[in-house]
Order: structure tokens, then sequence, then C-alpha cells
């Protein structure tokens, strides 16, 4: 499955992907949680013992470049339906409630190849993504949202934003 | 080729048409205030009934009538019709329609259920509402989800006709109600976030076939100007006035779509409307061949068109080069009012850039555009001075300007926020005060714009925003409000904790209406906004508020089922800016007060 974004060419140069590619350092108190947390930065982004790519979020609130990149991506193409920052809408489900239980591969799986369910006389559909603005940055997406699923309910779950990073 | 194109348009109808227009029959059911004939109340838009057995001394003892729920649990945009004996409702997706008899009971005459796929779910942007059916001459017109428009006989519910106005392959779909006026049904379409470019439609009602269509961007022949008569600020908007102003060949993929309801003035035969945002939402991919920012005509924009042969009369772009998503499709009301001591005909919308504009409706001319909710903040005002070169046009302030600050760039504390001052919400406007009732967003934004690429049927966004209550506020989300559409004042304003997202109405009792996303239905004494009345519906109202008589009774109704954008953006609740991004739990989201279900309650007097 990852191949697929492979394929795609996801060269559309980006100054965050440029820079983490670069191997620039990522802020350092996010370096420091992550090491911490035993994360391993590889393949522009922090991944966790099986591989998997896993968001670091500091005490106050900062993340890794990859956490940043999925919340902006996400609120382009996935907040219409979850609503603003994973948390459910009357239309989708809360994918920050999802990811508490649901693992890589099927969230991988599900966006891939989408879903269609009637419940009570209403067809509930979750499109099949397959472009590059979206396949592009779905580990990114995947990372903010676990993100989110990790600390869903209180304050702190996400960052000021790179910006604001000193 | 294009005036002969508009020749054939007229010699076609003028042949086709029955000496009694559509026109006529909807004019003559909606002047009878038992009635409700048309979503918007009228032609004009106004949303106004002359019923005054419920008024400002009495509305406080309002009952629940009876109830009816239509199975489906997507938002409910828009109301029923009363014509007679026969009240007709439609549902959120798969678009139901039922014909309820009145006269018995609150039977069901028929019930329509079109077959449509659901593959067309995911591609309608923020929820599959649809903002209702129209009536003339023995017909309801649906305009589905799929884009397919449906005549069915009144009577029987049988299908007449079908007619499919666009592609949902291609991210084009329907929500916006249709207008008839004349021999025609006309209907937009959306799909701005998927790159489509957008149109509006006109069939004849008897056979469904396509009279014309204009389009909201590309060559003058498609968008039907007439480079030397169609009229902009009081000049001829010249040729190719939409082509010069995209990069290349954008336009093809340029958005401006049309989903907000219309209105018609008979006596000069023109309709009105506006269009949306232009795609993508990341303005620097939209830049003119310099770089510099380009207005994108006729995005943004409201028209006033000749019925017959589509023709733009006038145009009017309110946010050239848009950098917010203020999507310019909020219904024009027409109104008779005196402006600066003159009778004025006048055309009034509330626009989602937060700016309420009054139009002579003949001409175009621009005669108040102000801000009806204080905390607009991303231009300073339009400019109304003829000779300046900026006339007409909103000046934008460099912090707020998501183009100036650059992609990759976080501009912040934005007002109003990409849902606008006002959404698909329409305001009324009461014949017995002279003012306007006005249902609003009081919500802000952080706007952050990326690049993204076209594929067609697949998003086309290319921004990410976060949203929060309007600081230093009530902290509320929403107001309603009742507004001077001469003087471009607030008269008063009522704050709301959630945005109000449905459609108000006021009658000659003295009272305005309107619902809550919370679920209340509400009575308000046009005078001074005191609440009245209220009673908590079964789900959050995104509907119309509207009023009928029968056997001699008045009656109030409104649709409750909560969604549209509205339950996405607040169903979990917003963020405090102070918090940082996704700080959740400083504000009530939705879902603590309400569920998901789709149903009408109408109430009367005991
Ligand atoms: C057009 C609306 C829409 C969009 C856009 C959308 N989704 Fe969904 N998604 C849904 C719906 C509806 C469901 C629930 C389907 C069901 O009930 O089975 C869903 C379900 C899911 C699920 C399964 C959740 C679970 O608990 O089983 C995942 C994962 C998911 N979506 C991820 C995404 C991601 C990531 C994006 C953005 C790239 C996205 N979705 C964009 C509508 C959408």
């Amino acid at each position: 499955m990852k191949l697929a974004a492979a394929v795609m060419a996801c060269a559309v140069s980006f100054a965050g992907t440029a820079m983490a590619q670069q191997g620039s350092p990522e802020n350092v108190e996010v370096q420091a949680a992550a090491k911490e947390a035993g994360l391993e930065f590889k393949d522009s982004r922090y991944r966790n013992g099986d591989d998997q790519p896993t968001p670091v979020v500091t005490r106050i609130s900062k993340v890794d470049w990859a956490t940043w990149q999925g919340f902006r991506r996400y609120h382009d193409a996935c907040h219409v339906c979850h609503g603003p920052n994973a948390l459910g809408s009357t239309f989708a489900p809360s994918l920050a409630d999802s990811l508490k239980t649901m693992d890589y591969e099927t969230f991988y799986g599900t966006v891939v190849g989408g879903r269609v369910r009637e419940a009570g006389g209403t067809t509930a559909v979750m499109p099949a993504f397959g472009d590059k603005n979206i396949m592009c940055y779905l580990d990114d997406i995947y990372t903010y949202i676990k993100a989110r699923s990790l600390n869903a309910e209180g304050k702190g779950g996400m960052p000021p934003g790179p910006s604001e990073w000193s | 080729m294009r005036k002969s194109a508009i020749a054939c348009g007229l010699l076609a109808s003028a042949a086709f048409t029955s000496p009694v227009w559509a026109n006529a029959d909807v004019q003559k059911l909606s002047a009878d205030p038992n009635n409700w004939a048309v979503q918007s109340g009228n032609y004009a838009g106004t949303r106004y009934s002359t019923l005054d057995q419920i008024n400002t001394s009495n509305v406080g003892s309002l009952k629940v009538a009876w109830t009816f729920s239509t199975g489906v649990l997507r938002g409910h945009e828009g109301g029923p019709l009363v014509i007679g004996d026969t009240m007709y409702l439609h549902s959120a997706f798969p678009n139901i329609v039922f014909a309820l008899n009145l006269a018995d009971e609150n039977k069901i005459i028929w019930k329509y259920e079109p077959k449509q796929d659901p593959s067309v779910i995911p591609v309608m942007c923020c929820d599959t509402v649809n903002r209702g059916v129209q009536y003339a001459e023995g017909k309801i017109f649906l305009h589905q989800a799929d884009t397919s428009l449906v005549a069915l006989d009144a009577k029987t519910g049988k299908e007449l006709w079908k007619s499919v106005n666009a592609d949902p392959k291609r991210g084009e779909t329907g929500t916006g109600a249709p207008l008839v006026t004349k021999d025609k049904v006309i209907i937009g379409v959306s799909g701005a976030e998927f790159g489509v470019r957008c149109h509006v439609t006109a069939y004849d009602i008897n056979s469904g076939k396509k009279v014309w269509r204009a389009y909201s961007m590309g060559p003058d022949s498609d968008v039907l100007l007439d480079p030397e008569k169609t009229m902009s600020l009081g000049k001829p908007v010249g040729k190719d006035s939409s082509l010069k102003t995209w990069n290349g060949d954008q336009w093809k993929i340029g958005g401006g779509s049309i989903w907000g309801y219309m209105a018609y003035d008979p006596e000069l035969n023109l309709i009105y409307y506006g269009t949306g945002n232009p795609s993508t939402w990341n303005p620097a991919q939209r830049a003119g061949p310099d770089g510099k920012q380009i207005d994108q005509k006729w995005s943004m924009t409201h028209f006033a068109r000749d019925v017959d042969t589509g023709v733009a009369k006038w145009a009017y772009q309110m946010t050239p080069f848009d950098e917010w998503d203020y999507d310019g499709i909020n219904e024009p009301i027409l109104a008779d009012i005196k402006v600066g001591g003159a009778d004025r005909k006048v055309r009034v919308h509330f626009d989602r850039n937060g700016f309420a504009y009054t139009l002579d409706r003949a001409t175009g001319e621009l005669l108040v555009a102000a801000k009806y909710d204080p905390k607009v903040n991303w231009a300073t005002e339009v400019v109304m001075d003829p000779k300046s070169p900026q006339y007409g046009r909103p000046q934008v302030v460099a912090k707020y300007s998501t183009f100036q600050n650059g992609q990759d760039v976080n501009s912040k504390g934005i007002c109003p926020a990409a849902l606008g001052s006002k959404d698909q919400q329409p305001a009324s406007f009461s014949k017995l005060t002279g003012l306007f009732y006005v249902p609003t967003n009081h919500v802000c934004m952080d706007y952050e714009p990326f690049k993204v690429s076209y594929t067609a049927g697949q998003p086309y966004v290319g921004a990410t925003l976060s949203m929060f209550p309007a600081p230093d506020s009530h902290g509320g989300m929403g107001n309603f409000i009742a507004w001077d559409a001469a003087a471009g004042k607030i008269v008063w304003s009522k704050p709301e904790q959630f945005s109000v997202w449905s459609g108000a109405l006021t009658t000659a009792g003295g009272v305005a209406f309107y619902g809550t996303l919370e679920g209340y239905f509400k009575a308000v004494d046009q005078k001074d906004g005191k609440e009245l009345f209220k009673f908590k519906t079964p789900s959050g109202i995104i509907g119309n508020a509207m009023t009928y008589a029968h056997g001699g009774k008045q009656y109030v109704a409104i649709f409750s089922g909560v969604g549209g954008w509205a339950g996405i953006g607040l169903a979990a609740g917003l963020t405090n800016p102070t918090d940082g991004l996704g700080a959740v739990g400083g504000y009530a989201g939705l879902k603590q007060y309400t569920n998901l279900g789709g149903s009408l309650t109408v109430f009367s007097l005991p």
C-alpha cells in the first residue's frame, strides 16, 4: 500500500517536506520528546518500533513537522466531513476516536478503498481517495489524527504551528 | 454568433409558451397568504406573510399542532410549500418528496423517492442537504443531489419529465432550490471545491428541454454577456470581461457555484442570483501572469439576467480575487424602500464577506455597502465614490490578505470565517417595519493556503482553516439581527450561542421567527428582538421558518434536522484561538445539545 504513494511521484516540492528530507533538525524540544519516547526519525518522519508513522507532541503542544503537515492536509481534505480537529461531525465519525483502536493498515485501507454503509435508511459513504493531494500526505494525516486520538479531549492536542516555532 | 444564439432563444420561448405563464399562476398563489407557494414566500424572496392571527401578544402561547418525520438523518435545509389543502416537502438525500393532505389528518397523498447513485454523496461538499422543491402549474420541481431536474405531477407524484443538468463524476452536484418563472425552471450547480466551471440553466417547464445556460466564467457567449449592454457599476462590461481576468485557461476549472435562493422581478423580467468562490482556495495558484491579484470575473458576483434569454442586464462582483472562500451566493431580496430620501426599487443581500449590499435592481447601481457584523475586519470599506478607480471594491487589510501573506503562511484572526457572516440561511424583509431580519454567524478564522493539484472529480481545495467564535464579543457564534438597508445600520442584535443557520420569517403580526442549531424554534418581536417564545424541536435547525393558514387557522412550521456545513463545523465545538489550534473544550459542541433526524414541527395557537 505504501507503494501507491511512492509511485505517484509526490515530489510536489514542498518547503516542509524538503526541509525534513534534508535532515534539517526538528525543533529541539520536539527532538528531545521524540528521544524520550524512543522514536526514530526515518523516511522524513518519526516512526515507532513497528516502523509506523508516530506523532511527537511536546508538553507545551509543539509537534513534529509531519504532524503539522497532517494537520493542514486534514483540514484541507477530511474536515469537510469529519469535522474540525478530527473530532467528528453530524456527517462522519470522529477519527480521533477511531484511531484509539484502529490500526495503521486499516486506516490506510479505508482511505484508499472507501466504504459504503447503510444505516437506518441513510447511506454513509466514505469516498476512496487516490489523488496526490491526499495520497502524498496520508502518512502525515495519519500522524496528525493519531496525535488527536492520544489527546482528543483535553487541551494541548495540537500545536500553534511551525510559524511560531522558536 | 452569440447574438444569433440569443435571438433563437427568444424565438423558441415565444413559440412554445402558453398564454398563461407559470409566473402568473405562482404570483396568484403566493399573493394568497393562506398558501406558502414559493420556498422564499414569494418571487421577491421577502419571506414575509400578511397573516397576523399569530402576533406579538399571543405568540407566547403557541403549541405544537402536529409533526412529521422524513425518515432521513441528514441535514434538512429549506422547508415545505403549502398550496390549498396540500403540503409538499422534501428530505435531504435521497431527496424524497411527500405530498400531505392538510384536510385529512395530514395523511401522505403520495411519496416520490428518486433512485440516485450513492457515489454522489461524498462529492457534495458538506452534507447532502437540499433547499426545497418548487411549484408551478400543477407541477412540483425537484432538483436532485445528482443534478437531475425532475417535474412531478403535483396531484399524483408521477414523474412527468427528467433532465440531467450536470455530472457528479466531475464533482457537479445539486442542492439549490429551483426558481420557476414564466415557462422556465431555473437551477444552478455546485462544485467549486472540485474545480467545476459552474452555471445556471433554464429548462422549459413543460418539456424539460434546455433553453439557455449561463456560465459563471468564460467567453462572453458562455457567460451570456453583451459587451455593450451588460452593465457593471454604471459601465458596459466590455468584450471578454471574464477571460481577461483569469490567468490562461484557469477559468475552465474556475468554480463559481450557484446554490443560493434566487429572486425574480416580473415587471423588469429579471432574475437575480449570486455566484460562489473561484477554485482553488489557494489564491497564489490563481494569480495573474504577472504574479499579482486578478479579478476572476464573474465569480463572487451578483447577476441580474433576462428570464427569456439569460443575457445579463448587470453584474456586480463583491469580492474580486477571493482569498477567504467568501462565496457570493447569498439570496437577493427585492424590496421597494426609500434610500437617501428617494423611492428605490432595490435588491438587498447579506454577503458571506460580511458586507450587506443594497443595489438598484433595475440598473445594478451600488447604493449601500456596509458591514452587518461590527467584527468584520478583512476589509475596511467598500469604496462608494464612482470617480474612484476603486469604486465598488472592498479595501483589503494587508494583514488579513491570505494572498499578500503568501502560501504556507497562516493568516490569523480573519473575520468572518469562510462560512461567512451569513451562509445559505435566507433573511426576511418585513413590510411592517421596513427592516431586514438576518440570521448571522459570528465566527472568525485562521487561514493557510497551500499548493494543490487538480484532478477531475477530486477535491480541489488548497487551504486549511480553523474557526473560533469572534473574539472580544459575547462568546457566542451567532446573532439574529434587524438591519436597515437604506442606512446600512444594525437596528438591534440578539446574541446566539451558535451560528443562526435557519431561514427567517416575518409576519404582519409583528413577529420574526427563526430556529437555532441547538434546536430551538424562536419567536422574537420585530421591534426590539425581545424573545417571545421558544420550543426545543427534535433536532438542530438549519431549515427555514414558514407560515400558512388552513381552515381559518394560522400555522408556523419549521424543519429540524441538524447537519449542513454548520453540523460539520460546529458538532464537536470550536477552538479557542489563544489556546493554539485544536485545543478543544473551551466552547460547547453541538453534539451536546442535539442529534440527527429530519422532521417538521408545525405550531398553532391552542
Ligand atoms: C465526503 C465525506 C468524507 C470525506 C471528505 C472523508 N471522509 Fe472518511 N468517512 C466518511 C464517512 C461518512 C465515514 C463513515 C462510513 C461508515 O459509516 O461506515 C467515514 C469513515 C472513515 C474512516 C473509518 C472510521 C471508522 O471508525 O471506521 C476513516 C479512517 C476515514 N473515514 C478517514 C478519512 C480521511 C483520512 C479523510 C481525508 C483524507 C476522509 N476520511 C475524508 C466521509 C468522509
